[in-house]
């Protein structure tokens, strides 16, 4: 939860605070956090796919 | 399906403001009729981020937001998972369904839907990418001609939500509500009739054609007439994209595609492939397996520069991107399953009816706003 409570922190509060500029960390985190995300998962799933030698669903993007 | 509930459907789909005022109806009966419980209780609200707001009152509602996040995230990751599922079923990505059901169910206010929803996209066609390697189908040439569109579309559409976002409140039957709600539920609710209606006709039409009970020529040659007609536009500059084996086309159509697409994710945050397949397929006349490569190619880029740009604005939320992803990627190998065990029209009849439903929950939840039931 702790990693949690951080990645929530990190956008800070663009709503109210006039003088908000998104932070390095935040926008780094924004773009690679999916796609990292994205990646571990599309290799594992390929495998998967070969040590079962199971072909899995294709799904939407 | 028997002939008649098809007829009826298509009947019923050629007259879209039907469905609309239906869905209307059904939205005022269910605040009129419904228990009062219901009503009060209707949904969370949004955080406003109207600029009038006092800074300590929006201070706390930007904390209830992140609260709000943080206690549903096991909620979030089942919803997406649901979405997911559906998505991998239909084989869509589902931001069309993805955002407005956020702002319906959890009332996470709709730049912050649009922004993570994104982030979630980028995620999941990032995985596509990596497990299908279709890059080995994209025309270059055109994925980059179309970048340039596609990123004006995406900031633009962006920068109007940006707008929206510090627009304010405006008083709808007494009630104070923000302008940024109001218009994105009506975007949302055209954007999924014309969607669902547009679906439902291609499955019915699919399936009919199947059954040998039409003869669609007639229709079919006037929608080739228009798809021509931008074909054959002759305005300068002309390009060739030998990959996809089309000798000259205009650059302008090809940036509109772009533009298009673009615009619709940036503002709403859906793909965009329900526009960019058929006009890459129907419009430019690009080899099938050349439009899914450039298709993936375009929305790894459009997802990828619009959770940038959003999350430069402030309307990306990663714990709730954190939360989709988990749900959605399993939820899209669950899906994706079944849709093996459907036939094709039939899927797209599903899809249709699906966007129905959303239309459904995006005008009752727009109902209960207005008449104070949504908060």
């Amino acid at each position: 939860m702790e990693i949690l409570d951080f990645l929530s922190r990190l956008r800070g509060d663009p709503l109210c605070d006039p003088a908000w500029s998104a932070g390095l960390a935040y926008v780094a985190l924004c773009v690679g956090l999916p796609l990292a995300f994205g990646v571990s998962v599309g290799v594992l799933l390929k495998v998967v796919e070969r040590v079962f030698g199971v072909e899995l669903g294709k799904g939407g993007h | 399906m028997r002939p008649s509930l098809a007829s009826l459907l298509e009947r019923i789909t050629r007259r879209p403001w039907l469905l609309v005022a239906g869905g209307l109806l059904i939205a005022l009966a269910v605040v009129f009729a419904g228990s009062p419980d219901a009503a009060a209780h209707g949904g969370e609200e949004t955080v406003s981020t109207a600029a009038s707001v006092p800074a300590a009152d929006c201070a706390s509602r930007a904390e209830d937001l992140k609260q709000n996040i943080l206690r549903n995230f096991p909620w979030l990751a089942v919803f997406g998972l649901i979405v997911g599922m559906l998505g991998g079923f239909f084989g869509v990505g589902g931001g069309f369904l993805m955002v407005p059901m956020l702002n319906v169910i959890f009332g996470i206010p709709y730049n912050i839907c649009v922004g993570s929803d994104l982030g979630q996209m980028a995620g999941m066609s990032a995985s596509a990418t990596v497990r299908h390697m279709r890059f080995g189908n994209i025309d270059f040439k055109l994925g980059f001609l179309m970048i340039v569109g596609t990123a004006s579309g995406v900031e633009v559409g962006a920068q109007i939500l940006q707008v929206l976002k510090h627009a304010g409140t405006m008083t709808l039957m007494g009630r104070e509500i923000h302008v940024m709600d109001v218009v994105m539920s009506v975007v949302y609710a055209i954007l999924l009739v014309l969607l669902g209606q547009a679906m439902i006709r291609e499955a019915l039409r699919t399936m009919r054609r199947e059954a040998g009970q039409v003869d669609l020529k007639a229709g079919e040659a006037s929608a080739g007439g228009a798809v021509l007609r931008l074909r054959s536009l002759k305005i300068p500059p002309m390009v060739s994209l030998p990959a996809s084996g089309i000798e000259n086309i205009s650059l302008w159509v090809i940036l509109g595609i772009g533009f298009a697409t673009g615009f619709l994710s940036g503002m709403l945050g859906v793909g965009g492939g329900f526009i960019r397949m058929p006009a890459l397929v129907y419009i430019l006349g690009c080899p099938t397996v050349v439009a899914v490569g450039t298709d993936l190619f375009e929305i790894v880029f459009s997802a990828g520069y619009g959770v940038f740009t959003h999350a430069l604005k402030g309307n990306v939320d990663l714990v709730l991107v954190l939360a989709l992803l988990i749900g959605t990627t399993l939820g899209a190998q669950i899906g994706a399953s079944y849709t093996r065990k459907a036939g094709g029209p039939r899927v797209r009849l599903g899809f249709g009816v699906l966007a129905f439903v959303g239309v459904v929950f995006v005008v009752v939840k727009m109902v209960l706003k207005v008449t104070g039931g949504g908060g």
